[in-house]
């Protein structure tokens, strides 16, 4: 009996790709993220209220690391890119935001390129844009797999 | 689509105005002598193996993979017999297929991504596309002294596009045309091209890959692939088997740049050197080429931009191409932050990668040719929110204009008629001075297989050929690459004895130049007289640092010359031809008198070269390490450092080919040492020449039989220590001396032939089907 209901099970079953074996597992990395680290964080951090602060306060320190702190520097990079792409996780922010933040980025660097050609500052400024470029492009990819 | 044709057909027509009929663009680094004269090109320079100087050492190298594109070249001349039309029509093939293949791809992007109808629209965008690509800087540059390589410009978008249409319509006849072409074009596939090669096909057919995979969702047909892999690699198996020889041969110069662990840590550090000039920024806005509007430099990227913000429909096609262009923006840059930088660093670790130490000019290609398809869909989604059909077309002359304006330069022919760095105002192109060509037929008359050195002698390995209009030719030495002479004609080439022979020339040391030309079995002296080459006119390059060392003006190189050289044999207008001094006078191959071991006293940068100058002169004497003595000879023979061969048999030699000759030996009756004056190489092998008649086939199988005595002599010559157990107790008999390495070339053409008729076969039957 229960060898029969086993081989009916295995004929039943479905075959499952690649795709779908990667999609649940990510899945439920994500679920378990929400869970023990997600929820705490939409609950304290950010929340609804919280939006317009999160976000201006990064675009200032972007403003700020672009415009006024021209030296590379990793910390920065990262940290501050790494703190969008958690707020636009959150608040499920857009690519076309991000693409609009490089469209700044890109006149920030241009307007530094034709000022003081490949100075450290224009240089400081394309790293933004391509860093910005790629979480966008990251974003659309996703935003498409949701659609 | 007809705007696009007639697009093509006019860059097709533009390179015939860069020259005027009778001028010639040949020199460069790898110098393009094989539009001037095609069959000489190809039987001196490509159907053996050549010498390949790789810092400081010689070595031999084979160039089997130019043997296509020259024999085609060889049918053209026959039927246009003029360079100016061979060069003019290698140009415009450039120019006009980079720009309809990339117009093409973009074109099926657009179609298959959208499902668009609006054909002006996906036209407009396509044509914007491909003028970028063939209007940026690095695809642009170079066109005066053309690498071998340079086709890429437009071998890339074209096998790009054909791969497209194959995975797209699983036609197999595409593949088919694509392996045709890589055939033709050969040297784009070969080791010479390793940078180009593997920095763009493994991209491009990784985007292929997840492009039909993840995104038309077609099925990929392995069979296909695999069959048309077996087929190139087919037919290319005559320079392919001997590159892959190469390559794992330990002694060869391929071999130590891909495999060397130093030469690898060299290389990082070649890689910081260049890490500054390279810059996001520049190539964001390629190089801002729009000179007399700098405005204009922001279009691309800001379309770039724009496109991401207008795809609404978040097109995968689009993003895609988009992740490509980050990536090898990536690649081309290098400075996206410092753990960038550190991961790239890792990148020199793995094999071959070496390969892309100069980065910036690597990369730039690739980077150039998705910044174009990218640029181009970017186009399409702007103009399509765009309504106004009015606007669209200015939009789109605007940008025409703009890029054409940026490349002006190169459409007018100004960028090909450019002026030879460092001279008085020199142009590339030359008309060849007939004189040259009755020094170059006195030179294919002579029938000693002697070497030359070629004066005024300059840093590299360059020889200048005055033009009658005020060109010159600046390149490697054409009485090689024509006439199949060794040509010592500078620095580098003369290597090992590159530093000795300043030296020399320094201290107006002339009876040891006379003995270095004796060891490196030099018997021609050419001497291009005219102050046109030297003086005032080349005042820098490329003389800059052997000006330090030879005589300052050509006044002076006269009275050096009648110094170093023996009987003037040639003349005719500034070129002359010497014989060396008859007392110096060495031969190919002949038996040591002597050999002695270095001296290791002297430690110059190769480490014992000054050996040879230090005692008096004698005639045939050939330098050995000590090592070798003792493993060769024995251990007393090298207690003294000397080892003498009073009664030496009597060599006689004929030249079958540039891989083969045939050594008479009489009254060898005794062990001696036989000196052959090629480039070492442990492939030159030397046997016992059967007295039966053999033929072709029986001689490609023969075996060496006296190898494992071979002994690099003079520090560049081959050796062999002979017995009288080796030759069966005979005094007289025959050897050849062969570049075994050349069989397997000659393997690598039958299997090269197969393949093409197999592939003709199946494109018969497809063709009916």
């Amino acid at each position: 009996m229960t060898k029969s209901t086993n081989q009916t099970r295995k004929s039943n079953t479905p075959a499952v790709s690649l795709k779908h074996a990667l999609s649940f597992q990510l899945m439920r990395i994500r679920t378990v993220a929400e869970k023990y680290i997600g929820a705490p964080l939409r609950k304290n951090i950010f929340t609804k209220t919280n939006k317009p602060i999160i976000v201006t306060a990064l675009l200032l320190g972007l403003l700020g690391s672009v415009v006024f702190s021209p030296a590379a520097s990793d910390t920065r990079f990262f940290g501050l890119i790494g703190a969008y792409m958690i707020t636009a996780f959150f608040y499920r922010l857009s690519s076309r935001l991000t693409f609009t933040i490089c469209l700044a980025l890109l006149g920030i660097m241009y307007l530094n390129f034709l000022v003081f050609g490949t100075s450290a500052a224009t240089e400081n400024a394309a790293v933004w844009l391509v860093l910005f470029m790629a979480v966008g492009i990251a974003q659309q990819w996703f935003e498409n797999e949701k659609k | 689509m007809r705007w696009a044709i007639i697009i093509t057909l006019v860059l097709f027509i533009i390179p015939f105005f860069w020259l005027k009929p009778g001028e010639m663009d040949l020199g460069g680094d790898s110098n393009r002598l094989y539009y001037y004269d095609p069959g000489n090109f190809l039987l001196n320079e490509s159907l053996y193996f050549n010498d390949f100087v790789l810092e400081g050492k010689r070595s031999l190298a084979p160039h089997f993979y130019i043997i296509p594109f020259v024999l085609v070249l060889w049918a053209a001349d026959a039927l246009f017999n003029s360079p100016y039309i061979l060069i003019s029509i290698s140009n415009g093939i450039k120019v006009s297929i980079a720009f309809l293949s990339v117009f093409l791809i973009i074109r099926s992007l657009i179609h298959h991504a959208y499902k668009d109808k609006n054909e002006l629209l996906v036209n407009l965008s396509a044509i914007l596309g491909g003028l970028l690509y063939i209007t940026a800087p690095i695809i642009i540059g170079n066109y005066e002294k053309a690498l071998i390589t340079h086709d890429q410009v437009f071998l890339n978008p074209l096998l790009f596009y054909l791969l497209l249409k194959y995975f797209l319509q699983q036609n197999f006849r595409y593949l088919v045309i694509g392996i045709i072409f890589t055939i033709l074009y050969s040297s784009n596939f070969s080791w010479a091209a390793a940078p180009p090669l593997f920095s763009f096909y493994p991209l491009a057919i990784l985007y292929l890959l997840i492009y039909i995979k993840l995104i038309q969702k077609k099925k990929i047909f392995v069979h296909h692939i695999l069959i048309s892999l077996l087929l190139f690699l087919g037919s290319h198996a005559f320079h392919l088997f001997s590159e892959v020889r190469s390559l794992l041969n330990p002694g060869s110069g391929i071999h130590e740049r891909v495999f060397d662990k130093d030469n690898m840590l060299s290389q990082i550090n070649y890689f910081y050197g260049v890490l500054p000039l390279a810059k996001i920024s520049q190539n964001l806005f390629l190089y801002l080429p729009f000179k007399y509007f700098p405005w204009l430099g922001f279009i691309p990227v800001l379309f770039v931009i724009l496109g991401f913000i207008l795809n609404r429909t978040k097109n995968k096609t689009y993003i895609l191409t988009g992740l490509f262009f980050l990536l090898t923006l990536y690649l081309v840059s290098a400075n996206i932050t410092n753990a960038g930088v550190k991961l790239y660093e890792l990148f020199f670790y793995i094999p071959g990668f070496s390969m892309f130490r100069n980065f910036i000019g690597q990369w730039a290609f690739v980077f150039t040719f998705f910044y174009a398809i990218l640029f181009g869909q970017a186009v399409y989604l702007v103009f399509k929110v765009i309504n106004i059909k009015l606007i669209k077309l200015i939009v789109f002359f605007i940008i025409t204009i703009a890029f054409t304006a940026s490349a002006w330069d190169f459409f007018t022919g100004r960028m090909v008629n450019t002026v030879h760095y460092q001279s008085n105002n020199v142009v590339i192109p030359m008309v060849m001075n007939p004189k040259y060509e009755q020094t170059l037929n006195f030179i294919r008359s002579l029938e000693d297989t002697g070497s030359f050195i070629s004066f005024p002698f300059t840093d590299c390995c360059y020889t200048v050929i005055p033009g009658t209009n005020n060109g010159a030719y600046v390149g490697p030495s054409p009485l090689t690459a024509l006439i199949g002479r060794k040509d010592y004609n500078g620095y580098v080439s003369i290597a090992p004895f590159s530093d000795v022979f300043l030296k020399f020339a320094k201290n107006k040391d002339y009876d040891s130049i006379k003995r270095l030309f004796n060891i490196l079995n030099i018997k021609y002296i050419y001497y291009n007289a005219d102050p046109k080459v030297y003086d005032s006119t080349f005042a820098g390059y490329p003389y800059g640092t052997t000006r330090q060392y030879f005589p300052q003006s050509q006044q002076e190189y006269k009275n050096f010359i009648t110094n170093i050289a023996g009987r003037r044999i040639f003349e005719t207008g500034y070129y002359q031809i010497y014989e060396v001094d008859k007392f110096f006078d060495s031969s190919h191959i002949s038996a040591a008198k002597k050999v002695q071991v270095y001296r290791d006293d002297k430690n110059d940068w190769y480490g014992k070269n000054m050996s040879f100058f230090m005692d008096n002169y004698e005639q045939g004497i050939a330098y050995t390490e000590k090592e070798a003595c003792v493993l060769l000879l024995d251990k007393n023979n090298c207690k003294n450092t000397t080892k003498q061969f009073p009664n030496n048999p009597r060599i006689s030699y004929k030249k079958i080919n540039p891989s083969k000759y045939i050594v008479t030996v009489k009254n060898a009756n005794e062990p001696y040492v036989l000196v052959f004056a090629e480039t070492y190489h442990e492939s030159w092998d030397i046997y016992l020449k059967s007295d039966i008649n053999t033929n072709f086939i029986n001689e490609l199988t023969m075996q060496p039989n006296i190898k494992e005595r071979q002994l690099l002599l003079n520090g560049y010559a081959n050796g062999w220590y002979i017995t009288p157990d080796d030759v069966n107790n005979k005094s007289e008999y025959q050897l050849i001396i062969e570049m075994s390495d050349q069989r397997i070339f000659y393997y690598g053409v039958l299997v090269s032939i197969f393949t093409i008729i197999i592939s003709i076969i199946v494109a018969f039957f497809l063709s009916r089907r």
